[in-house]
C-alpha cells in the first residue's frame, strides 16, 4: 500500500511538472482564422495533389483530421514534413525527391519512411489516451507503423469499424484468422466482438495487449457474472481464464483448450475423476458390453465420458455461491 | 423473433428508422453547406451518407447458421442499413460533425450508433446493440415453466424404472418438448467528452446491458443411484452496468489520466428449483435447487502518467486500486426440511482487493539501439471471511456428511522485463529480452495451504530477428525459452511419497500435527480404514486426496519453448507471397500425472495478386496442430476395490494386477494395469480465396467473391484400461475383467462458405446490391450420442440434442441511396 501511494505521488508529480513546465502559450485563434490559415498551408500540397490525384487523398477532409475549424488538426506538412525538396523539385530528375515523411507502404514511387519516423509524426498529437503505453509495446518493438493498420486519408478507416477491423488484424495474426472459423467462437465474424474489445493494439498494462491489467479483468467486462467472489472458488478460474479457455476459437465448446473430462483430469485425480474415460465407456463400448458378451442394458456407459461429461453434475464450474456447492454441483 | 419473419416489431423498427431518416434528410437539406462548384472536389471532401433497404431470405432454419447473426430461421428478412453524416464543411468555421449508423435493422443482431461533436470542444455519443446467441434448438425437456425459476414436471410424468433414464416409460417421451435455447444481450451505450482547454479533457461513459434467455445447465440430485443429474433449461436474466470516467491531461512533455471504472452485475434469478424426475420423493428429495451467479460490484481507480525526459527517454507509470464486493444472501443448504443445518452466516461478505502498479522506462541510445525496462505488480487479495459449512449432497434428505471450509484464493504477480533492440544494419533488427515473473498464491485465514505451491518463478529469455531485404522481402524469426519452477509443490502430499508399513504411515501422519479431517474431527484409527483415509476426497492432509505425482499444470514446473517466423515477399508489383510458422512446446518434467506436455504448431501461406487496379485476388492456407498429453491412474477405483480388502480370491482378477488398495499403496501406488494416458489433438485446415473486381459493364458493376473452407478434427487417443466386475459376479470375488481403453470417435467439423457480392451503380446516387451466400456445416461429435435416450447414461436425463449439420442458401437484394 505504501508503495502504491508513492507511485501515485510520482504520477501526480509528473503531471504537475509537465503541466507547470509546459503550459502552452498559444495565440487565441478564432475558428475562421484557423481554418483559413490551415487551408493556406494545405494549398502548398493541394495545388498539385488535387482532385485529379489517382488516390483520393483529399478525402481526408471528410475525417476528423480534415476538420479545419478545429485548430488542433494537422496540415499536410504537419504529418508529411515541410518537404522543401519535394516542393521545389529537381529539374534533373524525372521524379521529385520524396517528401520528408512518406507513409504509403506499397507506393510505386517512394519507399516508406522507417516505421519509427512515421510513428513519431502521429505521436506528436496521439501520445496520450489509448496510445499511452505505445513506446516499448509489442507492436512498437516489432516495427509496426500506425499506418500499417490505419488509413488516415479515408473516411472509412477499416480498423475503426467492428465489422471490418478483424480483417486488418488478420493481415498479420493469421492463426487467429483460422481460429475464427472454428465451431466455437466469439461473435467476431458476425461483427459483434472486435479485436479491440479485448486488446489495445497501441499498448497496455495487461498481458498480450489486453485492455485491462489482467486476462480475467478483461474477460469480466463482458462476463461479469464470473467475477464473484464466490463462496466456493475454483482455483484455475480465478488464477487465469486462459487456463481452460482459448478465446479466438476452438473445436471444443465452449472455447475450451481440451474436451471435458480430460481437461478436468489434467488437475483432478480424486475418486471418479481418476477413472479412465475412453471409447470403451461410450454406449456400445466394451465397458458396457464386456467384449459383447453382456447385454448393453445390463451395464452403464460412464456419465463422465458421455454428453456433457463432468459438467453433467459439476456445472457451476466457474464458482458457486450455494452453501452446499463446494463441489460445484449446486 | 417468432415464425412470422417480417414481424410487426421489425416493421415498426423500420418505420421508426425511416421516420428518423426523413427528419434527418430535412435537417440535412437545411444544414448542408453550399455545394462547391467543382463536383469532383465536392465528391472527395463532402461527407458521404448511405441508406440501404431491401429484403433477403434464408432457405433453411438452423441455430448454428444464425448463432450470432440472427438468421436462425428460414424465410424472409428485412435488410436495413444506414450511415448518415453531416455537419459543417471542412473549410468552414463550423467544427460540428455528426453521424448516425444502423446495421442489420431487420435482424435480431441490429445495432445503432450516434455521435455529435463540436470537434475540439465536446462530443456526445450513444449506441444500441443486440447480440443474439442462439443455442442448440434440438434441446428437449419435460420441464414446464421454462423461462421461470421453478421447473415442474407434467402431471402425467412416470418415474423411470429403477431410476434408470435409459428405460424411460414410453408415455414420458412425448413430454419432452422443444425449448428456444439461447441468450440475447441488449446494450445501451452513452458517453460524452469535454475539452476544458487544449490540455484537459474529461470523459464519461456508461453501458447498460441486459442478458436474457435460456441455457442448458447440469443439475445433480440425490436418489437411489448416486449423483443422478438432469440438464435443466436454466433461465438467464442478468444485467451489467459499466461506468467509465476519466480526466486526461496532455502536455508537450507529459500526459496523465485519472480514471474510474465501475461494474455492477445484477441477477434477477437467485436460484432455480426443479422437480426430481427420478423418483417421487420419500427418502430422496422431491425437488432440487441450483444457485445462480450472485450480484457483484467492482470499483477501480487508476492513475496513469507519462513523461518524456528527453526525446530519447520516456517513463510511463500506472497505478490502480479496486474493490470487489459480493454479499448476496445465501440459499438454504437444502430443499428438504430436514436437510442441512444452520448457515454460519447469511451471506458471504465477499471482499476482494486488487492492486496494480506498472512502470515502463524506455531509452533510445541512438538510432540503432534502444532499451525498454518494465515492472509489473498485480495483486488480487481475497479478504472474504472463512466459515465452516455442513451439508448433505445435492439436496439429499440424509445426514450432512460434508464438512467444508471455504478457501478464498489470492494471487500476487511480480514481473520485471528488460528488452534491447539493436539495428546492426539498415533495415535489420535484433531484439533480446529477459523476463522474470514471480507468482504467489495463498488463502487468507485457512488452516492449511489452499495452493499447491506458494510461489512459482519463471525466467524467460527471448531473441528476435526481423529484417528487410532488397526492400521486397520482410522476414522475422523469434525464439523464446521459459523455465518455471514451483516452490515446494504440494509439500503436504510429499510426505506420503514413500510409504512404509501401515503403522509407520499412521505415526508419520499423526506426527505432522495436522488434524486429518478438519479442525473438529479426529484421525481415523489405524487399520484397514487407514488406507482409505490416505486418499479421501476431503482429507485435507493430502490436499483433496489427489495421488502423488499429480501436478496442476498452471502451477507445475514447466519448460516452454516458442518459435515464430514469417517471410513476406513482394515478388513483383502485382504478386506478393507470405509464409509464416509458429511453434510452442510446453513440457512439465515433474508431473507424473496430469498434463504432461502440450505442443501447438501452425503454418500460414498467403498470396495476393493484383491483376490491375480494379481486379485482385487473395489466397490463403492455414494449418494448425495442437497436441496435449495427460496421464492418470485409476487408483482405488474398480468394482473389485470398493472395499479396502478387495478380492483375495486367487485368480479373481483377470490380467494379474493387484487386488487391493493396500497392495497398491504398499508398492508406492504403481500399478501398470491402472495407469492410463491420453493424447488429445486438434488438426485444423483452413483455406480461403477472395476475388474482387471493380468496374464491369462500363464501370457500373463491382463484384466480390469469398470462399472459405475449414476442416477441424479432434482426436482423443486413450491407452490403459480399467476393471469391470461381471454383473453376474460378486463385488467380493469377481470375476473382474480388465477392459482396455479405446480411442474416442473422431470429432469432425467441416465448414464451407461461398459469398458473392455484386453492386450495380444505376446512377450517381443509386445502386442495387445483391448478396448470395451458401454455407455448409457438417458436424460429427460423439457427445450427442450420450444425449439420446438410447445413449444416455442411466443417471443422466437425455436432452435429444443433435449435432448441427446444414446446407443453407441466403440471398439479399437491396437498394442503396448515396447522398
Amino acid at each position: 500500500m505504501k508503495i502504491l501511494i508513492k507511485i501515485i505521488m510520482l504520477c501526480g508529480l509528473i503531471i504537475a511538472s509537465a503541466h507547470a513546465e509546459n503550459t502552452p502559450v498559444t495565440e487565441e485563434k478564432t475558428p475562421a482564422k484557423s481554418a483559413a490559415q490551415a487551408l493556406d498551408r494545405d494549398a502548398v500540397c493541394t495545388r498539385c495533389h488535387d482532385e485529379n490525384e489517382s488516390k483520393p487523398i483529399l478525402s481526408i477532409y471528410q475525417t476528423a483530421h480534415g476538420n479545419k475549424a478545429d485548430s488542433r488538426t494537422p496540415s499536410c506538412q504537419t504529418c508529411h514534413g515541410e518537404s522543401d525538396a519535394h516542393i521545389k523539385g529537381d529539374p534533373k530528375q524525372t521524379v521529385r525527391p520524396s517528401p520528408d515523411f512518406t507513409f504509403a507502404e506499397k507506393s510505386k514511387t517512394y519507399q516508406p519512411s522507417p516505421a519509427e519516423a512515421r510513428n513519431g509524426q502521429c505521436l506528436t498529437c496521439h501520445e496520450s489516451g489509448l496510445q499511452m503505453h505505445w513506446t516499448g509495446s509489442q507492436h512498437q518493438s516489432q516495427g509496426v507503423a500506425c499506418n500499417s493498420c490505419h488509413t488516415v486519408h479515408s473516411p472509412n478507416d477499416k480498423v475503426l469499424a467492428k465489422t471490418t477491423q478483424p480483417e486488418v488484424c488478420f493481415t498479420c495474426h493469421k492463426s487467429q484468422r483460422a481460429e475464427s472459423h472454428l465451431f466455437s467462437t466469439h461473435p467476431i465474424l458476425a461483427g459483434k466482438t472486435s479485436c479491440s474489445d479485448c486488446h489495445n493494439p497501441h499498448g497496455s498494462t495487461g498481458p498480450k495487449l489486453l485492455v485491462k491489467n489482467s486476462t480475467n479483468e478483461t474477460c469480466y467486462t463482458c462476463h461479469a457474472e464470473k467475477r464473484g467472489p464466490f463462496l466456493w472458488e475454483h482455483s484455475p478460474v480465478f488464477d487465469d481464464c486462459s487456463n481452460c479457455h482459448t478465446p479466438h476459437g476452438s473445436n471444443n465448446s465452449p472455447l475450451l483448450k481440451q474436451r471435458v473430462p480430460w481437461l478436468c483430469q489434467e488437475c483432478h485425480t480424486v475418486v471418479h475423476a481418476a477413472q479412465v474415460d475412453s471409447g470403451a465407456n461410450l454406449i456400445g463400448g466394451d465397458v458396457t458390453t464386456i467384449f459383447g458378451q453382456q447385454p448393453p442394458a445390463a451395464l452403464d456407459p460412464r456419465s463422465q465420458a458421455n454428453a456433457r461429461a463432468c459438467l453433467n453434475c459439476h456445472s457451476m464450474i466457474h464458482g458457486s455461491n450455494h452453501p452446499a456447492g463446494a463441489q460445484f454441483v449446486r | 423473433m417468432n415464425n412470422k419473419h417480417i414481424t410487426f416489431a421489425v416493421c415498426r423498427t423500420v418505420a421508426i428508422a425511416a421516420g428518423a431518416l426523413f427528419s434527418l434528410f430535412a435537417f440535412q437539406a437545411v444544414a448542408q453547406p453550399p455545394v462547391a462548384e467543382d463536383s469532383e472536389l465536392t465528391e472527395l471532401t463532402q461527407p458521404k451518407s448511405k441508406i440501404e433497404a431491401g429484403v433477403g431470405g434464408v432457405t433453411d432454419s438452423n441455430w448454428k447458421f444464425g448463432q450470432y447473426n440472427g438468421l436462425n430461421k428460414s424465410g424472409a428478412y428485412g435488410i436495413g442499413n444506414f450511415d448518415i453524416r453531416g455537419g459543417g464543411a471542412y473549410d468552414s468555421n463550423d467544427a460540428t460533425r455528426w453521424r448516425i449508423t444502423g446495421n442489420n435493422i431487420g435482424l435480431e443482431s441490429r445495432s445503432f450508433t450516434g455521435e455529435y461533436k463540436d470537434q475540439g470542444k465536446y462530443k456526445l455519443n450513444f449506441g444500441y446493440d443486440e447480440i443474439p446467441r442462439f443455442l442448440n434448438n434440438s434441446f428437449r425437456t419435460p420441464y414446464l415453466g421454462t423461462g421461470s425459476a421453478d421447473l415442474a414436471l407434467p402431471g402425467n410424468w412416470q418415474y423411470p424404472i429403477n431410476n434408470n433414464m435409459r428405460t424411460l416409460p414410453a408415455s414420458d417421451l412425448p413430454d419432452f418438448h422443444a425449448v428456444d435455447m439461447g441468450t440475447k444481450r441488449e446494450r445501451i451505450d452513452g458517453g460524452f467528452s469535454y475539452f476544458f482547454n487544449p490540455q484537459w479533457e474529461g470523459q464519461a461513459s456508461m453501458r447498460h446491458e441486459n442478458k436474457n434467455g435460456t441455457q442448458a445447465l447440469g443439475a445433480p440430485i440425490m436418489g437411489a443411484n448416486p449423483r443422478q443429474a438432469v440438464i435443466l433449461p436454466n433461465p438467464i436474466a442478468q444485467s451489467t452496468d459499466q461506468i467509465n470516467a476519466s480526466m486526461k491531461f496532455t502536455g508537450d512533455k507529459g500526459f496523465g489520466q485519472f480514471a474510474y471504472y465501475g461494474s455492477l452485475f445484477h441477477n434477477d434469478i437467485n436460484g432455480v428449483t426443479f422437480q426430481n424426475p427420478f423418483s417421487a420423493g420419500g427418502v430422496v428429495p422431491a425437488f432440487g435447487r441450483m444457485s445462480s451467479a450472485p450480484d457483484n460490484q467492482f470499483h477501480q481507480f487508476s492513475l496513469t502518467g507519462g513523461y518524456n525526459f528527453s526525446p530519447a527517454t520516456k517513463l510511463v507509470t500506472n497505478g490502480a486500486y479496486a474493490r470487489n464486493w459480493q454479499n448476496q444472501d445465501f440459499l438454504p443448504y437444502n430443499t428438504s426440511a430436514s436437510g442441512g443445518g444452520v448457515l454460519p452466516t447469511s451471506n458471504l461478505n465477499g471482499d476482494v482487493e486488487t492492486k496494480a502498479i506498472n512502470l515502463k522506462l524506455t531509452h533510445k541510445v541512438n538510432k540503432d539501439l534502444n532499451f525498454a525496462s518494465a515492472y509489473k505488480y498485480d495483486e488480487r487479495e481475497n479478504h472474504t471471511p472463512i466459515n465452516q459449512y455442513t451439508f448433505a449432497d445435492a439436496d439429499s434428505k440424509g445426514a450432512a456428511t460434508n464438512f467444508r471450509s471455504n478457501t478464498p484464493y489470492s494471487k500476487r504477480i511480480h514481473q520485471g522485463n528488460l528488452d534491447a533492440n539493436y539495428s546492426f544494419a539498415q533495415g535489420h533488427w535484433l531484439k533480446a529480452g529477459y523476463e522474470l515473473q514471480n507468482i504467489d498464491r495463498w488463502c487468507n485465514g485457512t488452516w492449511i495451504s489452499c495452493a499447491d505451491t506458494p510461489t512459482t518463478t519463471e525466467h524467460t529469455g527471448r531473441l528476435d530477428y526481423r529484417g528487410t531485404f532488397f526492400d521486397k522481402l520482410d522476414s522475422k524469426l523469434g525464439y523464446a525459452y521459459s523455465h518455471r519452477t514451483a516452490d515446494n509443490y504440494n509439500q503436504d502430499n510429499a510426505l506420503w511419497s514413500k510409504l512404509p508399513t501401515e503403522a509407520a504411515l499412521y505415526n508419520q501422519i499423526v506426527a505432522t500435527g495436522l488434524p486429518a479431517w478438519g479442525p473438529a474431527l479426529p484421525w481415523a484409527a489405524p487399520g484397514d480404514a487407514l488406507n482409505q483415509a490416505v486418499f479421501p476426497n476431503n482429507n485435507p492432509a493430502s490436499i483433496d486426496g489427489d495421488i502423488n505425482g499429480l501436478r496442476r499444470f498452471n502451477t507445475a514446473n514447466r519448460d516452454r519453448q516458442k518459435v515464430n517466423s514469417y517471410v513476406d515477399y513482394q515478388v513483383t508489383n502485382k504478386l506478393s507471397m507470405g509464409l509464416g510458422g509458429e511453434f510452442r512446446y510446453d513440457n512439465y518434467p515433474n508431473s507424473n500425472f496430469g498434463l504432461q506436455s502440450s505442443r501447438n504448431w501452425g503454418i500460414n501461406l498467403d498470396s495476393s495478386y493484383a491483376f490491375n487496379e480494379d481486379t485482385s485476388a487473395q489466397l490463403f492456407y492455414s494449418y494448425q496442430d495442437i497436441l496435449s498429453k495427460s496421464a492418470g491412474m485409476t487408483y482405488g477405483i474398480g468394482t473389485n476395490l470398493n472395499t479396502n480388502a478387495g478380492s483375495t480370491t486367487p485368480g479373481s482378477v483377470v490380467g494379474g494386477c493387484y487386488n487391493t488398495v493396500r497392495a497398491i499403496n504398499n508398492t508406492a501406488k504403481t500399478d501398470p494395469c491402472r495407469n492410463w494416458f491420453t493424447d488429445m489433438s486438434d488438426n485444423i485446415n483452413t483455406v480461403g480465396l477472395g476475388v474482387k473486381h471493380r468496374g464491369f459493364l462500363n464501370g457500373k458493376l463491382d463484384l466480390n467473391s469469398d470462399f472459405i473452407y475449414s476442416f477441424a478434427r479432434t482426436l482423443i487417443g486413450v491407452t490403459g484400461g480399467q476393471y469391470v466386475q461381471s454383473p453376474t459376479g460378486t463385488a467380493a470375488n469377481g470375476p473382474f475383467f480388465f477392459i482396455p481403453a479405446a480411442n474416442m470417435p473422431t470429432v469432425k467439423t467441416e465448414t464451407f462458405q461461398v459469398k458473392l457480392d455484386a453492386k450495380y451503380i444505376i446512377n450517381k446516387p443509386s445502386a442495387v446490391h445483391l448478396i448470395y451466400m451458401f454455407q455448409h456445416l457438417f458436424s460429427s461429435d460423439y457427445i450427442y450420442t450420450g444425449m439420446q435416450p438410447a445413449g444416455t447414461p442411466q443417471s443422466v436425463m437425455p436432452t435429444f440434442e443433435q449435432a448441427p449439420t446444414y446446407s443453407i442458401h441466403a440471398v439479399g437484394l437491396s437498394y442503396i441511396y448515396n447522398f
